[in-house]
């Protein structure tokens, strides 16, 4: 019962962060129907900007914050440099898959010329060295707050979609392109926001996977896309809220699979999880109320 | 307040309205009939900026908006309700109506008109917190023009708000743009429903294969007999068949 109970403290604390990286892959393919393979690179990049900003000594709150915006600078640039630029040239689908790959790459390299391959860790924080034990679970301070930090941030992205202009705006374009300029919406730039709030999800997500792991890599982000990849699919294509159950089923599967199967079986599961599924119920396990394309 | 002159505009290169003149005097109500594929809702959405223009000259309220984009065009007064009606289905009929006023940002005074559109189809009221996809059809016809209504467009631009209805509802949505048209704001009504059409308008535009026929008072027009062979006679037929 402990060893259930332990699981699933640490299922939920990596399922937390799944779940903030998914929700940026899935929002875009939800406003746009394409895949952005750079969404990893930039986990990985807002990792390091975590990690630079503890070693300067900063609090860790900032670390977050520049990861944020980081993440969220360079998903306005992958749409800029890559997705618009085809969008207008009238490029297939496929090339944006290629071109992002891409992109993920050039930023993986320049991790490594920058910062080596070596694996970093966060510098030691109050966080990591308090843990209560609850009849034999042990919980750490830094799991309660990644937990907190992910919801926190979903919730700040739930109330942006449901209750802001901005919000409402990206759903309409979701929805269509051409209802949305109907409207009076500025497309180019609604995508443009959407972009920068996928990326700054991934930054985030790389600070708060950092920190629990202690684990910081050029190559990080592409173990992270495989991931987010899997719980987009899990969730249903372009579904916030099935990315947000998504993501905790995986944390959970992958963390109980390693403790009552064998860590080798890791991700297999995970993908076993995903054929399962598919079978059963190809649009995702949480279909029905995705904001659907006209 | 708007004037299309000599207006050309298709899609890819293929032409499908050719050198075409409307003008919408400001408090009018003008009709734009004609038969499937005449250009009616290519001559709109060339207005609207969804379709560019190859050549001519689209002004609003004397300004040269042609080919400027969407957004510009809203915000300069002109609303769209869309052929289809093109609800966004997945989100509730509030959030519609609220991104309708999308152009307005934060105006305090959309509270106020969102009520108004509330008093005036009641039945948006009881189901703000459905989705619009949900709504029957006659609903998502009312949705839309409260979608276009909540931007305070100047000149409001109707693509066939009758397609697809019952006849009851017909009446009440042809009696609803009578009286915003009353109260003030400019309409281009574009039909399949001549007769409808012409009895709210004041002046109307035939269309055919793209080009503009002819354009009389809608009075004139309802006892032309061009008119009544192709665009009532039938419908009479019809009419009287039913
Ligand atoms: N998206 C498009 N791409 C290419 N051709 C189009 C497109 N939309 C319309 N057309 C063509 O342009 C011409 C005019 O179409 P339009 O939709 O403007 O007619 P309409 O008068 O609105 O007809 P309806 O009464 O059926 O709505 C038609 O020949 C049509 O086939
Ligand atoms: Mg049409």
């Amino acid at each position: 019962m402990t060893t259930f109970l332990q699981q699933v403290v640490n299922g939920l604390s990596l399922g937390s962060i799944y779940a903030v990286f998914a929700i940026g892959c899935t929002l875009i393919f939800g406003v746009l129907n394409i895949v952005n393979l750079a969404q990893g690179a930039f986990f990985m990049v807002g990792a390091y900007l975590g990690l630079e900003i503890a070693l300067l000594g900063l609090p860790l709150p900032l670390a977050l914050v520049v990861a944020l915006v980081g993440g969220g600078i360079l998903g306005m640039a992958s749409e800029l440099l890559v997705f618009r630029v085809l969008r207008l040239r009238g490029g297939h689908k496929w090339m944006g898959l290629v071109a992002s790959l891409a992109l993920a790459r050039l930023l993986v390299g320049i991790a490594q010329e920058v910062f080596g391959t070596a694996v970093h860790g966060y510098p030691p924080n109050p966080f990591t060295a308090i843990v209560w034990e609850i009849g034999g679970v042990r919980v750490q301070l830094l799991q309660i707050i990644v937990v907190i930090t992910a919801v926190i941030l979903m919730g700040i992205l739930g109330f942006t979609l449901q209750k802001t202009s901005v919000g409402r705006a990206i759903r309409t374009v979701a929805f269509s392109e051409d209802v949305a300029r109907i409207v009076g919406v500025e497309v180019g730039r609604t995508i443009l926001i959407t972009f920068f709030i996928a990326g700054a999800l991934a930054g985030a997500a790389g600070v708060l996977l950092g920190l629990l792991f202690n684990v910081v890599s050029p190559f990080m982000g592409e173990h992270m896309l495989v991931k987010g990849l899997t719980v987009m699919i899990l969730g249903g294509l372009g579904n916030i809220p099935g990315a947000v159950a998504g993501g905790f089923l995986l944390g959970l599967v992958e963390v109980f699979s390693v403790a009552y199967v064998s860590s080798a079986f890791r991700d297999a599961i995970g993908f076993g999880l995903i054929f399962l599924i598919l079978l059963v119920k190809p649009t995702g396990l949480f279909s029905g109320f995705e904001e659907r394309r006209a | 307040m708007l004037e299309l002159v000599k207006v050309t505009s298709g899609y890819g290169s293929v032409a499908a309205v050719e050198d075409i003149d409307i003008t919408v005097p400001a408090g009018a109500c003008v009709c734009l009939i004609g038969a499937n594929g005449a250009g009616k809702t290519t001559t709109l959405l060339t207005i609207c900026g969804l379709v560019r223009a190859f050549s001519g000259t689209v002004r609003i309220e004397g300004r040269d908006m042609t080919a400027r984009p969407a957004d510009k065009i809203v915000r300069a007064g002109v609303s769209l309700v869309p052929e289809g009606r093109r609800v966004v289905a997945s989100m509730s009929v509030e959030d519609n109506l609220k991104v309708g006023a999308y152009v307005r940002g934060g105006d305090p005074a959309i509270a106020d008109d969102m009520d108004l559109i509330y008093t005036r189809f009641p039945r948006l009221k009881e189901r703000r917190f459905q989705y619009a996809g949900s709504l029957s059809g006659g609903e998502q016809q009312m949705l839309a023009m409260g979608r276009a209504l909540m931007a305070r467009p100047k000149l409001l631009l109707l693509d066939e708000p009758s397609m697809g209805l019952a006849p009851h509802v017909v009446n009440d949505i042809f009696a609803t743009i009578a009286d915003i048209n009353a109260k003030g704001t400019t309409v281009l009504l574009v039909e399949q429903n001549a007769r409808k059409a012409l009895s709210v308008a004041s002046y109307g535009y035939v269309m055919e294969h793209g080009r503009i026929l002819f354009a009389d008072t809608a009075e004139a027009l309802a006892r032309d007999p061009r008119v009544i062979a192709a665009y009532l006679g039938m419908r009479a037929a019809e009419a009287a068949a039913g």
